[in-house]
C-alpha cells in the first residue's frame, strides 16, 4: 500500500500555513485599512498612532515576503507585538471606539499555535488587562478624546476601518476553522482510503489463504493416498515376511531332517547296544529260570537285572534325545537344560565320533537353564559337535566347557581339528557355504546355528587357526 | 570245552557274554583289540574270535587283520550294532571274517555259528 507523502500534512505545517494566510490577510486588509486611515488622517490630522500604522504595515510586508524563512514564533510574536502596540495606540487615541480591540479574540488562537493553552490564556489576560487599564482611565475621566466623537462616527473612513478590522478578524477565524476542517476532512479521507486499502488487502490475503488452504488440502489428500499405498505395501511386506519366516522354518526343519538322516545310522547302533544288554539279560535270566538256578547264582542274577535296567535306560534316553531333537515345536519359552541338551546331542553323535577322538566334558557344577526351544538347541550342539568330529582327521580331542557368569551361560566347544582358514572363517555362517564335498553337507549347519543362537538372544563367536583347531564360544542368557 | 574270545569295549556286553556263553564254552574276554591280541598269544588254542566293530584305539576289522596274520586258521566273527556297512561287506567278501552278527544277537544263533565246523 502506498501513502501519498505530499498530501501528508502535520499540524505544525498546518499552523504555519494558517499563520502565513493570517499575515497575508493582515497585509491586504491592513493595507486597505491603512489607506482609509490615511484618508481619515488627512481629514482629522496625522497622529503618532496613524504614522505607526505605516511602520507596522512595513514590518508585516517584510514578514510576508520572508514568510518561508522566518520561524512561526517570530511571525506570531511580531503580530502580537503590532496588535499590542496598535491596541495601546488605538485605545489611547480612540478610547472605547478603538477598532483594534476586535483583534483581541484572535490573539490566543495564534499564541496557541506556538505555545500551550495556558500561555495563550496568559497572553489574553495581558491584553485584557491592558484593555481594562484603558477602561479604567476612560471611566475615571482621565482619558479624553482629542476630537469630536460625532464627527468621528459620522466619517465613512471610520466605519471602513472598523469594517476592515471586523472583516480581518472574521476572515482570520474562518480561515483557521476552514483549514482545520479541511485538514480533518483530508485525514478522514486518508483514513477511509487506508481502511479501504486494508479491506482490499485483507480480502486479498484471505483469498490467498483460501488458495493455500486448498493446496494444503490437496497435498493432504495426496499424502493420504500415498499413506494408503505405503499401508498396502507394508501389508505386502508383512505377507512376504510371513512367507519368509515359514520358508526359514521349513529350511530349519529340513536341515534338521538332513542331520537326522546322518544321525540315524549312528543312533541305530547306539540303540542296538542297550537292546543287546536286554537281549543278553533275557537269555541269561531265561537260562536260570529254566534250570531253577536263581538262588545259587544270585550275584549273576544281579548283574543280569542291572543289565536290563541299563539297557532300558540307555535306549529310552536315546529315543528321548532323538524326539527332542526332531520335534518341531515353535515355542520359544521352553525350559532348556543346557547339560541335558549337550549330553543328548553327544549321545546321538557318539557312534559317528571317530574312535580316536577323546571327548572331555568340563561342566559347570550345577545345572544351568536358558529359555528357548529345546529342539533347536539340540540342533546347535549336534551341528557343532558334528563339525568338530569331522574336522579331526584321526586322533584328537573335543572339549566341551560350560560356565556361568553373572546372568550368562557360556558354552565353549574346543576341538583340535584341522581349523578354518581366515577367509573361510568370515563365510562360515553364510547360508550354503560349505567346504565339504557335494552331498556331504548342506552348507546350512552353521548358518542355522547362528540364527538359532540369535533367536535365543545369544552370541556366537568362532575362532580358529589352521592346523590347530577351532573354538566356538556361545553365550546364552541365564533363565 | 571249546575256547572262544569275545572283545567289546562295553563292559556290560562283556559281562553278559561271559554269563551266557560260559555254560557251553570256555570264554575269554577283553575290552580292546590290544587286549585281544595278548589273550590270543596266551591262548593260541582259541577256536573262535568274536569282536565288536567300533572300539577306541583299534577297531574290530583292524584287530582281526592283525590277529589273522599270526592265527590265520581261526574263525573270526564281527558282532556289531551297525547295519551291514561297506567295511564289513568287504571283510566278508575278502574272507577276512566268517560271519557278521547284528546286536541284539540271538545267543542260540551265535552258539550254532560257533559250533559250526
Amino acid at each position: 500500500m502506498k501513502v501519498k507523502k505530499d498530501e501528508e500534512l502535520n499540524i505544525e505545517q498546518l499552523q504555519n500555513r494558517i499563520i502565513n494566510q493570517a499575515i497575508l490577510a493582515f497585509l491586504i486588509i491592513g493595507s486597505t485599512s491603512q489607506i482609509f486611515e490615511t484618508f481619515r488622517s488627512i481629514q482629522f490630522g496625522f497622529s503618532i498612532g496613524s504614522i505607526s500604522g505605516y511602520v507596522s504595515l512595513f514590518f508585516v510586508v517584510v514578514c510576508y515576503i520572508f514568510r518561508k524563512r522566518i520561524p512561526a514564533v517570530f511571525k506570531v510574536s511580531l503580530m502580537l507585538f503590532i496588535i499590542f502596540y496598535e491596541l495601546i495606540n488605538n485605545l489611547y487615541s480612540n478610547s472605547f471606539l478603538a477598532s483594534v480591540k476586535f483583534f483581541i479574540p484572535i490573539i490566543p488562537v495564534f499564541v496557541s499555535f506556538i505555545a500551550s493553552y495556558k500561555k495563550a490564556f496568559m497572553v489574553l489576560t495581558i491584553y485584557l488587562t491592558l484593555y481594562c487599564f484603558f477602561a479604567f482611565l476612560a471611566t475615571n475621566g482621565s482619558l479624553n478624546l482629542e476630537y469630536d466623537v460625532n464627527d468621528y462616527i459620522s466619517s465613512p473612513s471610520t466605519w471602513l476601518v472598523e469594517l476592515s478590522i471586523i472583516l480581518l478578524t472574521s476572515v482570520g477565524l474562518l480561515t483557521i476553522t476552514r483549514s482545520f476542517v479541511e485538514s480533518l476532512s483530508n485525514s478522514y479521507d486518508e483514513i477511509k482510503q487506508h481502511r479501504d486499502n486494508l479491506e482490499v488487502l485483507v480480502r486479498d490475503r484471505t483469498n490467498k489463504l483460501a488458495t493455500i488452504n486448498d493446496e494444503l488440502k490437496s497435498t493432504n489428500d495426496e499424502l493420504i493416498d500415498k499413506s494408503e499405498i505405503i499401508e498396502h505395501q507394508n501389508q505386502e511386506l508383512k505377507i512376504t515376511l510371513q512367507h519368509l519366516k515359514e520358508t526359514q522354518s521349513q529350511l530349519l526343519q529340513s536341515e534338521k531332517m538332513a542331520s537326522l538322516g546322518i544321525l540315524t545310522a549312528g543312533v541305530a547302533h547306539e540303540i542296538n547296544n542297550p537292546l543287546n544288554y536286554i537281549m543278553g539279560a533275557y537269555d541269561g535270566l531265561r537260562h536260570h529260570f529254566e534250570n531253577k538256578s536263581f538262588s545259587e547264582n544270585s550275584e549273576q542274577i544281579g548283574v543280569l537285572i542291572n543289565a536290563l535296567k541299563v539297557g532300558v535306560d540307555r535306549s529310552s534316553a536315546i529315543v528321548r534325545g532323538l524326539s527332542e531333537f526332531s520335534r518341531n515345536s515353535k515355542s520359544h519359552d521352553e525350559e532348556c537344560d543346557i547339560h541335558a541338551i549337550i549330553n543328548n546331542s553327544y549321545t546321538m553323535l557318539r557312534n559317528q565320533m571317530k574312535e580316536q577322538i577323546t571327548v572331555n566334558k568340563e561342566f559347570f557344577t550345577s545345572d544351568i537353564f536358558t529359555k528357548g526351544n529345546v529342539g533347536n538347541l539340540h540342533q546347535v550342539f549336534i551341528n557343532l559337535l558334528s563339525n568338530s568330529n569331522q574336522s579331526i582327521e584321526n586322533k584328537g580331542e573335543i572339549t566341551i566347557v560350560t560356565t556361568c557368569e553373572n546372568e550368562k551361560i557360556i558354552v565353549k566347544i574346543i576341538d583340535t581339528g584341522e581349523g578354518i582358514s581366515p577367509d573361510n572363517l568370515k563365510k562360515v555362517t553364510d547360508p550354503f557355504f560349505t567346504t565339504k564335498a557335494p552331498g556331504k553337507g548342506t552348507g546350512l549347519g552353521l548358518s542355522i546355528v547362528y540364527n538359532i543362537i540369535k533367536e535365543h538372544q545369544g552370541e556366537i563367536e568362532i575362532t580358529s587357526e589352521l592346523g590347530k583347531g577351532t573354538t566356538v564360544v556361545i553365550e546364552l542368557p541365564k533363565k | 570245552m571249546m575256547k572262544i574270545l569275545f572283545i567289546d569295549d562295553e563292559e556290560i556286553n562283556v559281562e553278559l557274554f561271559k554269563i551266557n556263553f560260559s555254560i557251553d564254552f570256555e570264554v575269554l574276554t577283553g575290552c580292546s583289540g590290544l587286549e585281544g591280541l595278548e589273550l590270543l598269544n596266551q591262548n593260541p588254542e582259541t577256536k573262535v574270535i568274536l569282536t565288536d566293530l567300533k572300539m577306541p584305539g583299534m577297531n574290530g576289522i583292524e584287530f582281526i587283520k592283525k590277529a589273522k596274520e599270526k592265527f590265520p586258521n581261526k574263525k573270526y566273527f564281527i558282532v556289531t550294532g551297525f547295519g551291514l556297512t561297506e567295511e564289513i561287506q568287504d571283510a566278508i567278501e575278502s574272507g577276512l571274517i566268517h560271519r557278521y552278527f547284528r546286536k541284539p544277537f540271538s545267543i542260540k544263533e551265535l552258539k550254532q555259528a560257533i559250533n559250526e565246523k
